[in-house]
């Protein structure tokens, strides 16, 4: 029975009305029956000879009154609250988490596997008194059975996985609401998972918790990158965390495919966290596994699996073209042929070739067009993007150095020696990287989109060439000229939209194929690495691993379980109080 | 209306009403009495003095000692036998009432007398004793005694003083007195008791009580209505309660029972559920 249906008035009413019921049922008690006795002078003297208790035969039926009041209703309001398969009519709406922390195991037995024996409990109690719908509740909400059908359970529930990230309840319980505002008549909503939705719903919603809290150690950050002063290389950086209160250890074990490259045992304490640092690892590009393995607690064991692993992806090492116009000089020739990252070619003159087919075009001692526009531009004694030369200085000496800038990377230009130079013509927007008094001797430009570096020198002209830093102020250079934006492509977290351009097979994790729509890819709510034409992209929960907590009801929700519901401890309870009051009141009889 | 069945007449038979010798009246009777004089069982010798019947001179006695002497016996008179029964409201009680049972002890303890040839009165009373019986004397006029029991009224509050007082200025004569009652009046026992006493009658007191004035089952909240005045009392029943009003009707019955034995007289209880000839039994026991 419920009263989950009633409006407030009614709801009110029926307050109203078992309060009255109570009342009269203290007065039917308290109505005294008629007795007539030889003497009643026997029974005053009697009474005066009583002597009162604690608790006297007139506070007594006060005390239980009140009580009876007080649990009469808070019987009746627990009766007005969702009580599921108990013979409501109407539309149940039913919501199963699936979110990662549904993987964790408690008494030995996933939460996903005691939510699907719930489920279907739930479903098949409430198909029998109304319209039932069943909502997975992942990263994204899924309707596993709509309203209308009748909701075969094994069928419903066979489907039914967990995601690698944590579950939206609201976007679920939501959808749920809605569906139950387009029907009529009463409705709920059941949730069967380890929290309830936050905020308020017109429906009224209910909780089955399933687990409890347990122990676990998980690799909360896992990142690849680009080491920005090895080409080629990448470092890995882990971070792990212990979400118990008992010590903890296992070993971390690094992937790159089925390259081990880091692998060692760690400790920690209660609540600690710590990161790892792997470096000098050299590959076209990383496909990154990280995991946890030989998991030990102390007194406990890892609750949950799906924390023990995390992806990333270190980034292609793309090459950058570039175009030699001009002197060849011999060491900038040398630097650019040895440099890993670059794809040289060579020209006379910008005629003989094509300037979009490179990133950098590179003027050495030739005046660049004034009428070129290309995105990236390296001259050397030579006017360039504007930026014209003016009148000769004589062995200048470098006496400023704007080693912060991304295309210096802080090489020093202070001690390099120039033999003669000409003034670069400089306007206000640009940043001069290196001077010899007031005279701008590099300087760079950054307008709509491209870039150029242009020095007042040739490299014959200087002892630059010659200096240790000359290939990484190359290297640098190359990589604002080219903007290459970051070389650490953080994971995606599960559930992120891929997009896909057209024609371009998709695999997922396992390697199966992967069905794009519209250049965009949902399916990624399992974690792993998925390929996208030749592109990897991975897919990781790290970020989001948390602690696993016990059930969690929050304001408006109530919790169901197959304990014995609370109307029923409550009616045991208001029992108790009328056996307790006639105890106390007819302690026995006369022999 | 047959008060007595056959079965308890034949046990009234076998049974005797003692009267002790004080309580014997001046008609020549069956019991003994403490006057020495014309009777047939030999008491005692005793000096002659002028004015003695000569024909009682024990002669015998004169040729052996050489003084004249009296022989003296004692004088068999018969006795008044009083039974004053309550019927007061409250005897209306129990199950069966204890006014029926008050009834049948009065024919019982009246047959007895009758039996004995004795001068038999029945007193009712409640506020007054204004109305008793003729004088019954023998078994012939057991029938009469069952139409004057049979048609007295119930009714009225207790007054056993006011009603011992009617009887002492209506009988003279010292006798039995049996009092059948319940006792279920707070006061007036122990003086009526006492007047009786001091006009030298053996007191006889059964007290016939029921489950409802000794052992009530009440419970919760009740309202008491007292069947003699109608007074009301609200109260509710707690086993507190109970005991305390089974310890009130204790000491009261008790005090009864010391007031009546200081004055000599007998004292006994019997529950009204009884069996007419466990009843009677019962009546007739009784500490001295």
């Amino acid at each position: 029975m419920s009263l989950a249906a009633l409006p407030l008035w009614a709801m009110v009413a029926a307050l109203c009305g078992t309060a009255i019921v109570v009342l009269l049922l203290y007065l039917l008690r308290r109505t005294p029956r008629i007795t007539p006795v030889s003497n009643v002078a026997f029974w005053l003297e009697a009474m005066q000879r009583a002597r009162p208790r604690v608790l006297s035969s007139t506070k007594v039926p006060l005390i239980s009154l009140l009580l009876t009041l007080l649990v009469a209703l808070v019987l009746a309001g627990e009766i007005g609250s969702p009580r599921f398969g108990q013979g409501v009519r109407g539309t149940t709406v039913v919501v199963v988490a699936a979110g990662a922390s549904m993987n964790a195991v408690s008494g030995g037995r996933l939460r996903i596997d005691r939510a699907r024996d719930e489920a279907r409990t739930w479903i098949e109690r409430a198909s029998g008194t109304g319209e039932v719908a069943v909502i997975r509740a992942g990263i994204r909400p899924t309707v596993l059975s709509p309203l209308g059908e009748d909701p075969q359970p094994d069928a419903i529930l066979e489907g039914l996985t967990t995601d690698d990230g944590p579950a939206d309840i609201e976007a679920a319980v939501g959808l749920a609401d809605a569906i139950i505002a387009h029907r009529s008549g009463p409705g709920q909503i059941l949730v069967i998972g380890d929290r309830a939705a936050e905020g308020q719903t017109r429906a009224p919603m209910a909780l089955v918790p399933i687990g409890a809290i347990a122990d676990s150690l998980g690799i909360t950050r896992l990142t690849a990158r680009r080491d920005p002063l090895a080409v080629g290389e990448y470092s890995v950086h882990v971070e792990v965390a212990s979400f118990t209160s008992r010590e903890g250890r296992a070993r971390l074990l690094v992937r790159d495919r089925d390259v081990t490259i880091f692998d060692q045992p760690f400790r920690l304490t209660a609540g600690e966290r710590q990161t790892f640092v792997a470096e000098g690892f050299s590959s076209q590009e990383g496909e990154v596994t990280a995991s946890l393995e030989d998991i030990e607690i102390a007194g406990s064991e890892d609750a949950l699996q799906t924390d023990d692993v995390a992806y990333a992806v270190a980034p292609a090492l793309e090459r950058t073209r570039v175009l030699l116009i001009g002197d060849d000089s011999p060491m900038l020739a040398a630097v650019l042929s040895a440099h890993s990252g670059v794809e040289l070619s060579r020209a006379a003159a910008l005629s003989e070739s094509t300037p979009g087919n490179h990133d950098v075009l590179i003027f050495d001692g030739v005046d660049a067009p004034a009428d070129l526009r290309h995105p990236g531009v390296l001259a050397f004694g030579a006017a360039a993007a504007g930026l014209t030369l003016g009148d000769r200085v004589d062995a200048p000496r470098i006496t400023a150095t704007l080693s912060g800038h991304e295309a210096l990377g802080g090489v020093r230009l202070s001690s390099v020696r120039v033999e003669g130079a000409r003034a670069l013509a400089v306007e206000p927007s640009d940043q001069v990287l290196a001077r010899a008094g007031e005279v701008a001797l590099m300087a760079a430009r950054e307008r709509g989109g491209r870039r150029a570096l242009v020095f007042g020198f040739r490299l014959d002209e200087t002892d630059l060439g010659e200096r240790v830093a000359f290939p990484l102020l190359i290297h640098h250079a190359l990589r604002w000229l080219a903007a290459y934006k970051t070389d650490t492509v953080l994971p995606d977290a599960p559930g992120s939209i891929v997009r896909v351009p057209a024609d371009t097979p998709v695999l997922d994790p396992a390697g199966e194929a992967a069905e794009a729509h519209a250049g965009l890819l949902f399916d990624t709510e399992g974690a792993g690495i998925y390929h996208v034409g030749e592109r990897a992209i991975a897919v990781s929960g790290a970020e989001t691993a948390a602690a696993i907590p016990a059930p969690l009801l929050v304001p408006g929700s109530t919790s169901l379980s197959r304990l014995p519901p609370l109307t029923t401890l409550l009616a045991m309870f208001l029992l108790l109080v009328f056996v307790l009051e006639w105890w106390l009141l007819n302690r026995g009889t006369l022999g | 209306m047959t008060l007595l069945d056959r079965a308890t007449r034949r046990l009234l038979d076998r049974l005797r009403l003692p009267v002790p010798p004080k309580a014997t009246a001046g008609r020549q009777g069956g019991h003994r009495s403490p006057v020495l004089a014309s009777g047939l069982e030999f008491a005692d010798h005793r000096h002659y003095v002028p004015g003695d019947d000569f024909r009682r001179i024990d002669w015998k006695a004169f040729a052996r000692l050489g003084q004249l002497t009296i022989r003296q016996f004692e004088e068999e008179r018969d006795a008044r036998v009083y039974v004053m029964v309550d019927l007061s409201s409250s005897m209306l009680m129990g199950e069966p009432p204890k006014v029926d049972v008050a009834r049948r002890l009065a024919a019982a303890f009246s047959y007895l007398g009758m039996k004995q040839f004795d001068a038999v009165h029945v007193i009712p009373f409640s506020s007054d004793a204004a109305h008793p019986s003729s004088t019954l004397r023998h078994r012939g006029q057991f029938p009469s005694l069952e139409n004057f029991l049979g048609a007295m009224e119930e009714g009225g509050e207790t007054n056993f003083v006011q009603a011992t007082h009617t009887f002492a200025r209506r009988f003279a004569t010292h006798g039995v007195v049996v009092v059948v009652t319940d006792l279920m009046a707070p006061e007036g026992w122990e003086d009526g008791f006492k007047l009786l006493g001091a006009l030298g009658h053996q007191v006889h007191v059964v007290r016939v009580g029921c489950k409802g004035d000794d052992r009530p089952k009440l419970r919760g909240e009740v309202e008491l209505v007292d069947s003699e005045n109608g007074e009301r009392l609200r109260l509710r029943v707690s086993r507190e309660l109970l005991k305390a009003y089974a310890q009130v009707i204790r000491e009261h019955v008790d005090a009864c029972r010391k007031a009546a034995l200081r004055v000599g007289g007998r004292f006994v209880e019997v529950d009204s559920s009884l069996a007419t000839d466990r009843l009677v039994r019962a009546a007739l026991g009784g500490a001295k």
